[in-house]
């Protein structure tokens, strides 16, 4: 059914008779409702302009929120940079462990890793920990 | 132009040039006002529901991302603020009229031959309204005959009524104006009834 088949002959008439407004009209509608053009245009940017400084301060609000979010996200990650090469196994260790052994295939050599790779490969397995949780 | 633009009408809408549209929008409201609602009001203006809140809501609407391109007219602010103005009319008349009937808009239908019966889209008071203005004018009555045959569009209507299709337009100025007239003469009987 086309979206015609459901309209009514008002509505028809409103289609058919809402046509362009001539000059003439124009003016005889603001004439006779006493309406003054510039200040009605003013209002009407002010409302545009108003509604612009809402959504930009609640773009901002949203942005700091994220932020915030993200600090205290990092802020609960153990310090790794902290831990000796011995707790830095200590800890890769127990990540292996939780992430299972198709995680462990891509770390199979890790005891013999450099300090600053084993720290890379802690970050990486705790993303992928995390990104496992958060699809359960 | 693709069918999903990326700049929408909440977008265009920012910059529009007010001082040019906003006597186009003004004379768009306020047909639509007379179309399709004629509530009790006092003053200059032509329904409980006046050409700025029309306007505003419209605009507010059109803001909020409510609104898309009129398919076949993408781009065009203008005819997505005048889509919605009308809109916002049709949403206020069906308002009120669930609110309960209003005594003075009873009168003024009464004067102005509508009925107040509000069983059908077609008591809508541009119906009667525009049979009223076609009076014994047989070329608008030939005009609402094309229409209520679903001939929206200046073409169809002339090609329906084998009329050029500026003949369509004048007639249909010629009903514009007096379904403009009997409103007017509407208002003033309203506001003077309301002074005795």
């Amino acid at each position: 059914m086309s979206s015609d088949d459901k309209k009514s002959f008002a509505d028809f008439l409103v289609d058919a008779l809402d046509d362009d407004v001539d000059e003439a009209e124009q003016k005889d509608a603001v004439r006779s409702l006493g309406i003054n053009v510039s200040q009605l245009a003013a209002r009407l940017r002010q409302q545009v302009a108003d509604h612009d400084a809402a959504e930009r301060k609640q773009r901002w609000a949203r942005a700091a929120r994220e932020r915030d979010n993200e600090l205290r996200r990092l802020a609960a990650e153990p310090a790794d940079e902290q831990l000796s090469l011995p707790e830095l196994f200590q800890v890769a260790q127990r990540l292996l462990e939780q992430a299972g052994p198709s995680a462990g295939m891509h770390y199979m050599k890790f005891e013999t890793a450099k300090e600053e790779d084993l720290r890379q490969a802690i970050r990486a397995l705790r993303h992928l920990l995390k990104e496992r949780d958060g699809k359960r | 132009m693709s069918p999903k633009m990326a700049n929408e009408p909440a977008d265009a809408i920012k910059t529009v040039d007010w001082d040019a549209l906003a006597p186009r929008l003004v004379a768009r409201a306020r047909r639509y006002l007379h179309w399709y609602g004629w509530l009790p009001t006092s003053g200059a203006q032509p329904s409980q529901l006046d050409v700025h809140e029309v306007l505003s809501e419209a605009v507010r609407r059109v803001l909020s991302g409510q609104r898309n391109w009129i398919k076949g007219h993408e781009g065009d602010i203008e005819r997505v603020l005048c889509s919605t103005m009308r809109s916002v009319v049709m949403d206020e008349v069906k308002k009120v009229r669930r609110r309960g009937p209003l005594t003075d808009e009873a009168d003024l239908h009464e004067h102005s031959g509508e009925t107040t019966s509000k069983a059908s889209d077609d008591d809508a008071p541009i119906v009667n309204l525009a049979k009223e203005a076609a009076g014994d004018d047989e070329d608008c009555q030939l005009y609402l005959l094309a229409v209520d045959e679903g001939n929206t569009k200046r073409e169809d209507i002339a090609a329906a009524l084998e009329w050029t299709p500026e003949k369509v337009s004048v007639i249909a100025k010629k009903l514009q104006r007096r379904i403009a007239r009997l409103r007017e003469r509407t208002k003033a009987d309203q506001i003077e009834a309301n002074n005795e």
